[in-house]
């Protein structure tokens, strides 16, 4: 009898553990590495494993960089003396419908674009201080100088790749007019 | 009793692990989400994201376990391996430089970047051909196509005598020229700072109502550039062919040079030479046709002044000189041009105007004998070109690639002469769409 109680307590103990795991299911993305001095906005100290959620703030101290992964399978990775502020984040891991919109404040991050881009190229949006971007399927950095000045470079899939990739393509625009990068290697810089 | 209870916990213990996805196809995206810094598990998750195609998690998982383990050049060479197939030349450069100045790369590891970047070699020699297709449609409104004068009246062996039409047809004020061209570009990057191009193309254009003009023009070009420093050098020869209805039709070979030297951010200095030869074709309805033939030595050098990143100021100074079989026609010409260009949201606004004073050789005895032609003219334009959505936002649904471009263009010139036959005025309004078609595929 002491037998099925542990049992039964056993299976309460699973039950509650898959509720639990339910529950944080609010967070939208983990760090997956962090290096150095990485912390949130509440200057909490971000480490490998930490979970990411909405509205959060990542900031990397210098000579510390870390990435971070989200749940639809976007990548992102800072730099140092970057601060990275999620203003939106809504995925449905089903349809893998949704809508990432990132602000770069300072600093420099690399993306690897997910499922939310995948499914609709415009629903992912970069802010940086002086424009957006939107990107299709590809790898690319952003880098935010200062207040007035940032620069994307679209890394890749080149047009030559060997795996049938769709090649790379960011716009940038500054609110007024905008322009297309095709080609891996190439940038453009946004100012005031 | 105790085997039942055995049974039941094998159960709960499977439902444990099917909840965990253990017995799931391969590792799950949440696994990695759970464990981002096991070794093991991301490398075996890196392989599986491989070999099933989604690259773009491969080179997260692999740049995550070379954030982690930096010292680990195993993982550095597969994440190569894999960023050489995803024609990240960039990355590619980067990692290569870093890897080679880690002094903890060893020989047998630099043999393998080596072979590795081998494979990148001989892949960009296969991609240094591109190539695209322009079609376009434009249509131009001209207010004196057949160049009345202002006066009315021609100057014949010295008399002025009133401009008579003397067939309707031929001579007509407004009219609408069609033109509907396409040219093929190909080229070769021949390296970093080099490039060669190729252009050929035709153009036919339809005038509406005055039955003289229509043509099909043939037109091809090679030309090469070069950066050297601050210069940016591109010889040029070209060759078209105009075919006439009902005129002279002729040919033009020429040839050039011209150079962009980058003062700094703001100023640079464009100048350019070249010289092109006209020969008419004679036949038996047009046996003097030629006596029109002439060279053309041209020359030209401006100064640009970047105002903003959007606003530039041109200055022109212009030198040319015409050599004709006719001496009458032969003659030098020498201006100035001054633009100003803004880019703007619905497009790149140019606004330009060119002076030109022209001094004849000789006397045409049929017109004068005694006045010898001098011509000054000025022509204003004003034109607006870019992307068809700039101006049009709902082209975006046919639009998607940015590959349809629009222009809009209005030019006055005025010619003022002292031979009264070469006292013009006339306008021009053009609007066009050009189609470019992307042929990088074929190479």
């Amino acid at each position: 009898m002491d037998c099925f109680k542990k049992v039964i307590l056993l299976f309460i103990f699973v039950v509650n553990a898959n509720i639990a795991s339910a529950n944080t299911s609010e967070f939208i993305g983990v760090v997956g590495a962090a290096i150095g001095e990485i912390k949130n906005q509440n200057n909490e100290k971000l480490v490998n494993g930490s979970k990411i959620f909405y509205g959060d703030t990542i900031i990397s101290e210098e000579q510390s960089n870390a990435q971070i992964l989200f749940l639809d399978q976007t990548v992102l990775t800072l730099g140092e003396d970057t601060e990275l502020t999620i203003d939106e984040f809504i995925y449905d891991p089903k349809s893998h419908e949704g809508s990432f919109v990132s602000n770069v404040k300072s600093g420099t991050v690399k993306f690897i674009t997910g499922q939310i881009s995948k499914k609709n190229p415009d629903n992912l949006e970069v802010k940086i201080p002086s424009g957006t971007l939107g990107a299709r399927g590809t790898e690319f950095v952003v880098l935010s100088e200062s207040n007035n000045k940032s620069t994307v470079v679209l890394l890749g899939p080149g047009p030559e790749n060997s795996l049938g990739m769709i090649p790379g393509n960011l716009i940038l625009s500054d609110g007024i007019t905008s322009i297309d990068i095709t080609k891996p290697g190439y940038e453009a810089m946004v100012t005031n | 009793m105790r085997r039942s209870v055995f049974k039941f916990c094998n159960i709960i213990v499977f439902l444990v692990f099917l909840t965990s996805n253990v017995f799931a196809d391969g590792i799950t995206y949440k696994e990695i989400l759970d464990n981002p810094t096991d070794l093991e598990l991301n490398l075996n998750y890196a392989k599986q994201q491989e070999s099933s195609g989604n690259l773009k998690l491969t080179i997260a998982t692999l740049e995550r376990l070379s954030m982690l383990y930096p010292e680990n050049l195993d993982i550095k060479l597969f994440l190569l391996s894999i960023l050489i197939k995803m024609d990240s030349a960039v990355k590619v450069d980067l990692m290569v430089r870093t890897m080679l100045n880690d002094p903890n790369t060893s020989d047998e590891t630099r043999i393998t970047i080596a072979k590795l970047l081998s494979k990148t070699g001989e892949k960009v020699e296969e991609s240094k051909w591109f190539a695209y297709l322009d079609l376009k449609y434009s249509q131009t409104e001209e207010d004196n196509i057949s160049g009345i004068t202002k006066t009315k009246k021609l100057l014949q062996e010295g008399n002025l005598i009133p401009y008579t039409t003397v067939d309707s047809r031929l001579v007509v004020e407004y009219d609408k020229t069609y033109t509907r061209g396409s040219a093929l570009t190909v080229g070769k990057n021949i390296d970093d700072s080099s490039s060669m191009f190729f252009n050929l193309g035709l153009d036919i254009n339809t005038i509406n109502k005055k039955v003289k003009g229509d043509s099909d023009v043939v037109s091809s070009s090679l030309s090469y550039f070069k950066i050297l420093g601050d210069h940016y050098i591109s010889p040029y020869v070209y060759w078209n062919k105009p075919n006439y209805r009902r005129q002279e039709d002729y040919e033009t070979l020429g040839a050039g040079i011209n150079n962009t030297f980058i003062i700094n951010e703001k100023n640079n200095i464009n100048y350019s030479l070249g010289y092109a030869d006209t020969s008419y074709v004679k036949t038996a309805t047009f046996d003097t046709a030629e006596d029109n033939n002439n060279d053309v030595y041209s020359s030209f050098i401006r100064h640009n002044y970047n105002f903003t990143k959007k606003i530039q100021l041109g200055t022109k100074l212009i030198l040319n000189r015409t050599e004709s079989k006719k001496e009458f026609d032969s003659y030098d010409a020498k201006g100035i041009n001054l633009s100003y260009s803004q880019i703007l949201p619905f497009g790149r606004l140019k606004i330009s105007s060119s002076y030109l004073k022209n001094d004849y050789d000789e006397v045409e005895p049929f017109v004068s004998s005694t006045i010898i032609r001098k011509d000054e003219s000025l022509v204003s334009s004003i034109s607006l070109d870019g992307q068809l959505n700039q101006i049009l936002p709902f082209a975006k649904k046919i639009n998607k690639n940015n590959s349809i471009l629009y222009t809009l263009n209005f030019k006055h010139s005025d010619v003022s002469s002292n031979i009264v036959n070469h006292d013009i005025e006339r306008k021009f309004f053009t609007i066009g769409l050009t189609k470019r078609i992307d042929l990088n595929g074929l190479f």
